[in-house]
């Protein structure tokens, strides 16, 4: 017996409604489609329901697919739509919802400041770190954002992410250099507002401060 | 010479990067194609059979309530044109 489908049977075979030929496209591309879609809307329920959505979502328009890139990087496509959509949902939903006082005190402060996603493939003493770039991450425009999480945190070749952002490398790269400059900024100003080290201050060491 | 911010930015920038892959909690592909069966199986018997007959009442009351207005309409023409004192052959040309 055949242990493993070639990428055209299962292709064939969902075009027939095979069972085994779904459950071998979710057993061979889960890990990548739920992690593209955890470091864009960092959560994990919600990263775990898009990674459903697009597995039923390429079953379904299975037909569709030309094949001019592989099944990896459609799913990736699939897997970044999928993932702005929610967050766009979000981001409307969050509009309806009762803004801050303009008397908060507590002002906007650095826009890292509430750190809330801890990506659980992180390793422990870079926790911290790992926290403040997927806040800065969050804070990117959707298509920066996505170029980074498929290239720097998915480790995508430059060819499969733009393939999957449907966009040609050069432009890949300039999304990336952008994003790159957004997340240091961001970074800096953080380590500017909370380990600049104050005259007379204590220790140097941000990690200890 | 880097700076210890420059330091800790790309400190920073690399935790994210060769992150351990990880694993969904639940079974993705069993959830994913339980919804596909769910949506794809066709409705019971008792369903298509109660839409049906549904359609079919509609379609018979509505045919019932414009057979009735039609019927109404003409009486009422008729009983107008008694009243007035017309009928088909006054309304006709004579030369």
């Amino acid at each position: 017996m055949k242990l493993q489908l070639t990428e055209d049977e299962i292709r064939e075979g969902l075009k027939k409604g095979s069972e085994t030929a779904f459950r071998e496209l979710v057993r061979r591309f889960e890990s990548g489609v739920y992690n593209a879609a955890l470091s864009i809307v960092q959560n994990r329920e919600d990263a775990e329901d898009v990674a459903q959505e697009v597995f039923i979502e390429a079953y379904r328009s299975v037909a569709a697919f030309r094949g001019d890139a592989s099944l990896r990087t459609w799913l990736y496509r699939i897997a970044v739509n999928r993932s702005l959509d929610l967050l766009r949902h979000r981001k409307r939903a969050k509009r309806g919802a009762p803004t801050r006082s303009l008397n908060d005190d507590s002002g906007p402060g650095p826009i890292l400041d509430v750190p809330h996603f801890d990506h659980p493939g992180v390793q422990l003493e870079r926790q911290e770190q790992a926290r403040l770039v997927f806040a800065a991450i969050d804070q990117l425009p959707e298509r920066q954002k996505a170029a980074f999480v498929l290239l720097r945190v998915e480790g995508l070749s430059q060819k499969e992410a733009a393939q999957a952002l449907e966009i040609s490398e050069g432009a890949l790269e300039s999304l990336i250099s952008r994003a790159q400059l957004s997340l240091r900024r961001m970074l800096e100003e953080y380590y500017d507002a909370h380990y600049r080290r104050k005259p007379n201050a204590g220790s140097s060491n941000p990690q200890t401060s | 010479m880097k700076t210890e911010k420059e330091i800790w930015v790309n400190e920073a920038l690399q935790s994210v990067e060769g992150l351990q892959p990880a694993r969904p909690q639940t079974d993705l592909a069993q959830l994913a194609w339980n919804r596909i069966q769910q949506v794809s199986r066709p409705l019971p018997f008792a369903w298509t059979l109660a839409i049906a007959a549904s359609f079919a009442l509609l379609v018979t009351f509505n045919w019932v309530a414009l057979n009735q207005t039609q019927e109404r309409s003409l009486a009422q023409a008729q009983q107008m044109d008694a009243e007035a004192g017309y009928s088909p052959a006054s309304l006709t040309y004579r030369y």
